[in-house]
């Protein structure tokens, strides 16, 4: 917007705009850019000395934990926005305060309280087997066991990323003007419909920033995977960082995942970027 | 514009209260330290204790400990600072002291520090602490093998044990009348019983590695090279790859860390696992954990760990720090704090510790694992290369 020969107020106005971006810039570099370098050269030094030796040994140990921990946070993503876009479009279409409140719950809900509470339901004696066994669906000397596999960290992390989900995108569905859908009954558009080729177009903007917060807050979900999933086989990334801090006092190789999980984080980011800014321009 | 104007003054005005309160808390956090009662008087002595551990660990200190010595000292005030879980926390002890060496300070501020086996060697090479247990009026009962031996390091007069933690095989006693009394047996008992032994790995808990190691000091039978003289020796592990396989071939249950193994074993999905008995014992308090659960102390044995009362070699306060210590190591509180209150054994002689604790807690403490069998299989970690060696064997095979 810099345009040559600019007049006095407008310089004015310009200087003004810098002092009040210079706070949140200085927070940002203070508390996100610093340490994102600091953690960036040290996943490349090992014993004094650079290396890429820290990425080796990620290379060796944590290849499958990387793609474990994309593909959870994916199925995990999909499962909280189909949930959130279906009942976004109910609330959107049918105002209930009650039904509302009720899947904003999760937000209030911290981490390790969802991790333990899915855990002690979720068991293989936990709650939902055992009230299972009583009309005869399980058998408890066999039990299905969701806590202490991938499943139970998406139905956990679903659970919890739901309401914020859904936050979003009712925000944004409520952001659509009544006439549309009006017009689009007028033609004799079922709710779905309503829903998936009304509401959902117009609101792809909001959706796709929603996926990418919650996207990259999945990846970097660290109480649910301590306490449900297998101890067995892959793990989310954030335990093998703090397995490597706590138990191998290891931080160039914990930094060398630390940057992995960035820029899978910042990849998401990126994406939303080019392509849904681009659709929106055009 | 000039309503953008007002709107952008009025935004950098909130930003610099903003940033001026945040200022404002961290100075008055800053000059409070460790307040925890409006104290009328001005302390006169503020003893730093910092410890390793979890958040545990720092509440022993505020809760149990540092009450009871305040009425005996009124004009010392107690600042617990912990240092975080594990050995990453001792190592953080370790790195502030010797940052204060190095700066040439000569008061350090910590007076008190609680660390695990792992930092020992370091601590006293760089000449970090001192040798105070020979000052104190209860170093007579330091009595046990860890008090002189961390982990391959001479540690005789540096070191009080204040509690040791054992790890132990809990059971089920439903599904398992006759619980195996050998690593041998267990092994047996797992092929017979697919999927009811569960421990958690290496990752979150250490109860799992006690397990792991346990397994390879059975196998290996070289427990005293590992843990008890040394030296580090890495073609002493040549074997290590066959018999870590051998272990994850075993159909066993993986559970997630220390909890995820109290927790199934107490909802009946696993039958047994190795646990931490001072855990399994506060569950057990809790209303956590079944109360018909026992333990087992398998032989050869399985690791178990003390943790360190330490003084820092220029302590602020080093007089009050060895008092502090030595209330910490008397009978008395030996028995009621850490006997009674979180089921670790002494740190001192047990002989003159268990005629003070209550018959229930010694019931929890003594009814499965006998001293003498504690003291026969229960065993130490190994040297710092080698355990971590252990983890990094376990997950690169």
């Amino acid at each position: 917007m810099a345009v040559k020969g600019i007049s006095h107020p407008d310089r004015v106005e310009r200087w003004a705009g810098v002092a009040v971006s210079a706070p949140a810039l200085a927070l940002v570099i203070a508390l996100f850019c610093i340490p994102f370098l600091n953690s960036f050269f040290i996943s490349f030094r090992r014993e004094a000395q650079w290396t890429l030796g820290n990425y080796a040994t990620v290379g060796r140990l944590y290849l499958g934990d990387i793609l474990f921990t994309a593909g959870v946070s994916l199925i995990a993503l999909v499962a909280t926005l189909l949930v959130a876009v279906a009942i976004g479009g109910y609330l959107r279409l049918r105002p209930n305060r009650v039904v509302e409140f009720l899947f904003k719950i999760p937000l209030f809900i911290p981490f390790v309280v969802v991790g333990h509470a899915m855990r002690v339901f979720l068991a293989p004696h936990g709650l939902l087997n055992s009230a299972l066994a009583q009309v005869g669906l399980v058998n408890l000397a066999a039990p299905p066991s969701i806590a202490f596999s991938w499943l139970g960290i998406v139905v956990a992390l679903t659970w919890k990323n739901m309401a914020m989900a859904l936050l979003l995108v009712l925000g944004a569905f409520r952001g659509v003007r009544e006439e549309y859908l009006e017009s689009a009954r007028n033609v004799g558009a079922a709710e779905w419909r309503l829903v998936k080729d009304v509401l959902l177009p117009m609101a792809a903007g909001s959706v796709a920033v929603a996926a990418v917060l919650i996207f990259s807050s999945m990846l970097a979900s660290f109480s649910i995977p301590l306490m449900i999933g297998s101890g067995k086989g892959a793990q989310m990334l954030m335990i093998d960082i703090y397995y490597r801090i706590i138990y191998q006092q290891d931080y160039g190789v914990a930094n060398a995942l630390g940057v992995i999980s960035y820029l899978g984080a910042t990849g998401a980011a990126i994406y939303y970027l080019r392509t849904v800014r681009s659709g929106e321009r055009s | 514009m000039k309503w953008k104007l007002l709107a952008a003054a009025l935004v950098v005005v909130l930003a610099i209260v903003l940033l001026a309160g945040c200022g404002g808390n961290a100075d008055k956090a800053k000059a409070t330290p460790g307040k925890e009662q409006g104290s009328q008087a001005v302390p006169k002595i503020t003893l730093n204790v910092a410890t390793a551990g979890d958040t545990n660990m720092a509440d022993l200190q505020k809760e149990a400990v540092a009450p009871g010595f305040k009425v005996k000292y009124p004009d010392v005030e107690v600042n617990v600072i912990g240092t975080g879980p594990g050995d990453a926390g001792s190592n953080a002890i370790l790195t502030k002291l010797k940052a204060q060496k190095d700066a040439g300070r000569d008061k350090w501020d910590i007076d008190v520090a609680v660390v695990h086996q792992s930092v020992m060697e370091s601590l006293i090479k760089e000449g970090l602490i001192d040798k105070y247990v020979s000052l104190t009026e209860n170093g007579k009962y330091v009595v046990s093998f860890d008090s002189k031996n961390s982990l391959g390091t001479n540690v005789e007069g540096y070191v009080i044990p204040m509690f040791h933690s054992q790890t132990a095989i809990a059971y089920n006693p439903d599904l398992v009348p006759n619980p195996p009394a050998t690593f041998d047996e267990l092994v047996s008992w797992i092929k017979a019983n697919p999927n009811k032994f569960g421990y958690n790995g290496v990752k979150g808990g250490m109860s799992g590695v006690a397990f792991v190691t346990g397994y390879i000091y059975w196998k290996t039978g070289k427990y005293d090279n590992y843990a008890v003289t040394g030296p580090y020796d890495k073609a002493r592990e040549a074997d290590w790859p066959a018999i870590i396989k051998e272990l994850k071939s075993l159909p066993v249950t993986m559970t997630q860390g220390n909890n995820g193994t109290l927790d199934m074993l107490n909802r009946g999905e696993i039958a047994m696992g190795p646990v931490w008995v001072d855990m399994f014992i506060l569950w057990k308090n809790e209303g956590r954990m079944d109360p018909k659960m026992r333990l087992k102390l398998i032989q050869p044995g399985l690791p178990g760990q003390p943790m360190y009362l330490v003084v820092p070699a220029r302590a602020a306060n080093k007089e009050m720090a060895i008092k502090y210590i030595d209330y910490l190591a008397s009978p008395e509180i030996q028995a009621k704090v850490i006997v009674e209150r979180n089921g670790w054994y002494p740190g001192i002689d047990a002989n003159k510790v268990l005629p003070l604790v209550s018959q229930k807690a010694k019931d929890q403490l003594f009814k499965d694992i006998a001293p003498d069998e504690l003291n026969k299989y229960g065993l130490t970690f190994p040297l710092a290369p080698y355990l971590k060696d252990i983890q990094t064997a376990y997950e690169e095979n």
